[in-house]
């Protein structure tokens, strides 16, 4: 028996190798432990224990021979070598430097965010709905490597909604390209992934408290909770969305102060006149360091007046903007504005056009009272002008008269002193459903009024981050001689020299 | 180490009176002449980053021609006992090959050259994607030459060396693609060891220590086992 096994014993082993490859092959595809599996496994031990037991004296020359020794001690500084580099290459990867070698830092991240990261104290989940065809993919992932460079805070995983479609759903998630933010209870959705947005998500649902934002309302205001033509409902929605809560409140009701919560207060273009009480309220609620921003139109009652503004820097004209130049699609009345002038508020909105349906105009003071602080938002041309006769249908410049552009269509102001904060718009409808629903959502007119609450409610580290452009640097236009000139000159030049080089040392050694 | 740059200094010599290298040379030169000029003139972009990310691709296959020859060649021809029984040490041949193919290649690349001049003369580039750029492929290319080396170790037939490297190669730059089908943390690992990963953020204009770390680490690895496998010369 043992001899008819050492002859077959060479031929026990191959098979037993087969057996082992065959089993662990079928568990690498099934990955199920079944029993073929198993008795292949085992068949396989099997014979090569008993090609072990039939040539012993061969077993042991493989493991103690010259070759077994040599081969051993390789394989094992082989393992060791690459145990060592692994953990150098782990350790590596933990605590890596990144250096942006762009000369407009392209790839790195603002200081402000940098500031917030550092600041996190609980992990905020990140996660990515991306369809394999989402554009911006790469975009969102090589940002969100900036922010993981700079913290372990952040847990980001990325799902794509056509191979998980639960996992959306479950989520809510009904738009390719959402980034959604969550820490606790909190949520954020991100639609572009961009600096601003990205660091603003963070901030918002890392912050413990809401900020409450109040609309005035008893005095034909727009309505927040409307859903017509002229209520805020768009904009209510827009500050839901940056984690604001909204809410209304009626001056009238209010016996002491209004609300502590309050973030800010917005007065939005009352028809109906203050009574004095309630204007004494907003205007003592802005003298204790309150947040107001008001807006109105021509016509309408200056609920502050200007006599109580001018403590502020500036005064409301009774006048209505003409602008012939720069008019929305050619109505004179509807000034449109595509450059700012430089504030926190409007910084970002460069290139973005907004526009202002029936505007009054502000006064800036030419001297500025003590602890004012103002800063104009926004600027008619040069050819616009405050019409002032407002009975007549003739709209003519009486430059004896009407006040000359560029005239002022928002402002913001801040006492230094009380620390409070106020913003005014000669108009109220560029905020409104019909002027932010019906028009392409590329204009600034909704980003201006978030940016201005943003102000008010001194979320200043997330106004001042801008996203940075791609740095891309074209060349000077080539003539077509210049064109033949690098086509030719690229391909032929530098392998025509290697070739004269070859065939030189080549002559010579000949 | 001066044993090796000594070695390193007779195989650069040997190149350059080699047809094969200077018909490497001048066929990668003509391509990424072509590459480059067609980039430029259709985006007309002061960049090398596309030039770049497509270099890589044919590099993959050129690599491998310039070290086949390496230790094949002196295992067919049986000088290899020569160099071994010296008193040289196994690595100090591995690495002054190696050094030798890296000098090559840095040498080309020098030849390249040329393009960023036609950028500085025809707009104004951001030199720093252009300085890690070439960074970058100095790196990638050494961990290529190495991974050539290695396959110029294993046999004595330039021909096997070459296709092996390529296919060492290739799987090496592709296995991310396999993170595709494991889930983390599995997969974080082959997107770690691909080739590939590595190489985006120099095309940026970004270094990242943890890239460099990687291919060093490649390099390495590769060159010990290259020697480890002409040590079994002295006991096979």
């Amino acid at each position: 028996m043992r001899a008819r096994i050492h002859s077959i014993a060479t031929y026990l082993v191959y098979a037993g190798l087969l057996a082992l490859i065959i089993g662990l092959g079928l568990y690498l595809v099934t990955r199920q432990f079944n029993t073929v599996v198993e008795v292949l496994l085992g068949l396989g031990l099997v014979l090569i224990g008993l090609f072990i037991v039939a040539r012993p004296e061969q077993v042991k020359q493989a493991l103690t021979g010259r070759t077994a020794r040599y081969g051993g001690s390789a394989t094992l500084m082989s393992v060791t070598l690459i145990g060592i580099l692994v953990l150098v290459n782990f350790l590596g990867n933990r605590h890596h430097k990144r250096f942006d070698l762009t000369a407009s830092k392209e790839y790195s991240l603002s200081p402000q965010t940098i500031q917030i990261l550092a600041e996190l104290k609980e992990p905020v989940d990140i996660t990515a709905f991306f369809t394999a065809s989402y554009y911006y993919r790469q975009e969102a992932d090589d940002l969100i490597t900036e922010y993981l460079y700079h913290t372990n805070k952040l847990n980001y995983r990325v799902i794509d909604p056509e191979l998980q479609p639960g996992v959306a759903r479950q989520y809510g998630i009904t738009r390719d390209g959402t980034m959604l933010f969550q820490q606790g209870d909190r949520r954020q959705e991100v639609y572009y992934p961009d600096e601003k947005s990205i660091t603003t998500a963070i901030l918002k649902v890392t912050q413990a408290e809401t900020k409450t934002i109040y609309f005035i309302t008893g005095h034909k205001e727009h309505d927040p909770e409307g859903t017509g033509q002229g209520s805020y409902s768009t904009v209510r929605q827009a500050l839901l969305d940056e984690n604001y809560q909204v809410s209304t409140l009626n001056l009238a009701t209010i016996t002491d102060t209004v609300p502590v919560d309050a973030a800010a207060l917005i007065v939005a273009a009352p028809q109906i006149p203050f009574s004095d009480k309630e204007a004494e309220t907003l205007r003592a609620y802005l003298d204790g360091g309150g947040k107001v921003m008001f807006l109105t139109d021509p016509t309408l009652p200056n609920v502050l007046g200007n006599d109580y503004l001018a403590k502020w820097g500036f005064r409301l004209r009774d006048d209505m903007v003409v602008d012939p130049v720069n008019a929305f699609f050619g109505d004179y009345l509807t000034p449109l504005v595509s450059r700012y002038p430089y504030s926190t508020i409007t910084k970002d909105l460069g290139g973005l056009s907004s526009f202002f349906p029936v505007a009054r105009s502000i006064e800036p003071m030419a001297e500025l009272p003590d602890g004012a602080i103002t800063n104009r938002l926004i600027e008619t041309g040069q050819n616009s002008w405050g019409e002032t006769d407002l009975q007549n249908r003739q709209l003519s410049n009486d430059k004896s008269a009407d006040a000359q552009g560029p005239l002022v269509l928002g402002i913001s102001a801040e006492r230094t002193d009380s620390g409070g904060r106020l913003v005014v718009f000669g108009d109220s409808d560029f905020a409104a459903n019909e002027v932010l629903n019906t028009v392409s959502g590329a204009l600034g007119n909704k980003d201006l009024f978030l940016n201005a609450v943003n102000w008010l409610t001194e979320e200043e580290i997330l106004i001042s981050i801008s996203s940075k452009p791609a740095d891309v640097r074209q060349i000077t236009p080539l003539t077509g001689i210049q064109q033949r000139l690098i086509l030719y000159s690229s391909i032929g030049i530098m392998p025509l020299v290697v070739i004269v080089a070859g065939a030189w040392v080549w002559w010579n050694r000949r | 180490m001066r044993n090796a740059l000594a070695i390193a200094r007779r195989e650069l010599q040997a190149y350059f009176v080699s047809p094969i290298a200077y018909v490497v040379t001048a066929a990668f030169l003509l391509v990424s002449g072509y590459l480059f000029a067609a980039i430029l003139l259709l985006s007309q972009e002061a960049t090398l980053r596309y030039l770049f990310g497509n270099l890589t691709t044919i590099l993959l296959f050129v690599a491998p021609l310039l070290t086949m020859r390496l230790l094949a060649e002196e295992q067919r021809s049986g000088t290899l006992e020569l160099l071994l029984t010296s008193p040289v040490q196994d690595w100090e041949v591995v690495l002054g090959k190696w050094l030798a193919s890296l000098g090559l290649f840095a040498g080309i690349m020098l030849l390249t050259g040329y393009y960023p001049l036609i950028l500085w003369r025809y707009g104004n580039p951001d030199w720093g994607p252009v300085l890690t750029g070439y960074g970058g492929v100095l790196l990638l290319g050494g961990t290529l030459l190495a991974l050539g080396t290695l396959t110029s170790a294993l046999t004595s037939n330039q021909i096997v060396a070459a296709v092996l490297g390529v296919g060492l190669s290739v799987l090496t730059w592709l296995i991310d693609a396999l993170s595709q089908f494991t889930g983390p943390p599995v997969s974080g690992v082959f997107d770690y060891l691909a080739l590939s990963t590595h190489f985006y953020d120099f095309l940026r204009g970004i270094v990242d220590t943890k890239d460099v770390v990687y291919y060093a680490s490649v390099i390495v690895v590769t060159l010990f086992l290259a020697t480890r496998v002409l040590e079994t010369r002295r006991w096979r």
